[in-house]
């Protein structure tokens, strides 16, 4: 929970109203890289998935 | 040490319908909006479960449920479903590697095309976040969710109608493919095929002799374009015009269509994210649990695939149009 309310903290979606927004770079560098890595994490847990179960998984497409 | 975002939650999760405080991850920093994690999660499962099962993209359905249903401004909607949809290429590029064939040179000028189209619907997307409100029948709506309702409407319409073709196409017998592409833009993309307004470039990888290169890039910033505003992945404007337009053998269409998906919303998470449209929080409880759900989606269609559910997928979209009509005065 504490890892989702930091990035929470940082993503400051909702700048107040008549507040220019500000980007921070560790906000825009998590914003690229986070779902890379889960995406690549997910990739490899379906593939040890397959290979010890046996079981053909989808493709990953959504 | 991180603790586990959800492992407390988790305990709790029997208490869905009864929501208590500590349960709602607060969206916002000032604290404007509250989302319930249970519905997030439940929200993420589903629209992944019937992308596995159905096999069609998410984004059409993830960005207005998000709004419809956890009352997510449609701007952030966008943006984190772009985001997350970095993740979900990522799992299906390294998925496909060695399987699809990327022609890297046509790759190249669609992205060229799209960075245009992505950053022009991300700027529209901008000019209606500030539009301010309008006052329809006395009562005073915000002016994007307004025009991203209607938007949103006729795309899942569209969609809606071709699922529901395709379904009753399978019932009589007939061929899905029959029915639905001759019907859809074939008149369109003959018309784009013959365009030979220079300069001409061939794609050697794809067995293009030759093609006008703005019609490569016309087909990058058309499907950028519907990426940049609505968070989609513009594969149903990319893979038909690859296939029918530009004449590239499917294989490669998928592999480039795939490639494509990664490089565009990897752009429109950057263009978001400088315009704070993008919440961290939301991206990863989504990207889990729609995973989660297309692999499950998947496993159950080898079992359960059929037109009659492919019509209730269909009555499912026209269902969440009405929802979305229904909720806009809200």
């Amino acid at each position: 929970m504490a890892f989702l309310q930091w990035l929470n903290v940082i993503s400051q979606s909702t700048a107040p109203g008549g507040k220019a927004f500000a980007a921070s770079w560790v906000y825009v560098a998590l914003a690229l890289l986070l779902p890379l890595v889960i995406g690549a994490a997910f990739a490899g847990l379906i593939r040890v998935i397959e290979k010890t179960s046996g079981i053909k998984l989808g493709g990953g497409s959504a | 040490m991180i603790d586990l975002p959800l492992a407390s939650y988790w305990l709790q999760f029997g208490r869905l319908v009864e929501p208590v405080q500590g349960w709602f991850y607060t969206i916002a920093t000032g604290g404007e909006l509250s989302v319930s994690l249970a519905a997030l999660v439940v929200l993420g499962f589903g629209v992944g479960l019937l992308v596995g099962f159905f096999g069609v993209g998410g984004g059409f359905l993830m960005t207005p449920l998000l709004n419809l249903v956890v009352h997510v401004p449609y701007n952030v909607a966008v943006g984190t479903d772009l985001t997350q949809m970095v993740g979900v290429a990522t799992t299906a590029n390294l998925r496909s590697m060695g399987v699809g064939y990327i022609d890297y040179k046509l790759g190249g000028l669609i992205f060229a095309g799209s960075l245009v189209g992505i950053e022009g619907g991300a700027r529209v997307l901008e000019l209606l976040k500030h539009a301010g409100t309008v006052t329809v029948a006395g009562r005073p709506l915000s002016l994007m969710h307004l025009v991203m309702t209607v938007i949103y409407a006729v795309l899942l319409l569209w969609i809606g109608s071709l699922v529901r073709r395709e379904a009753r196409a399978v019932l009589k017998g007939e061929t899905a493919f029959a029915a639905v592409g001759a019907a859809e833009g074939g008149a369109l993309m003959g018309r784009l095929r013959t365009v030979n307004l220079p300069p001409l470039i061939s794609l050697p990888a794809s067995g293009v002799e030759a093609i006008s290169l703005w019609v490569v890039l016309g087909v990058g910033a058309a499907a950028g374009f519907l990426t940049g505003l609505l968070g989609v992945s513009g594969g149903f404007i990319r893979m038909p015009a690859l296939i029918y337009v530009l004449g590239v053998p499917t294989v490669v269409s998928i592999g480039t269509n795939l490639f494509e998906m990664l490089v565009s919303s990897l752009y429109g998470t950057l263009t978001h994210s400088l315009k704070g449209n993008v919440e961290l929080p939301l991206v990863v409880i989504l990207l889990i649990s729609s995973t989660v759900g297309t692999q499950v989606g998947a496993l159950l269609n080898k079992r359960f695939a059929g037109p009659r559910l492919q019509l209730g997928f269909a009555g499912l979209i026209f269902l969440v149009i009405l929802l979305m009509f229904l909720n806009i005065g809200r």
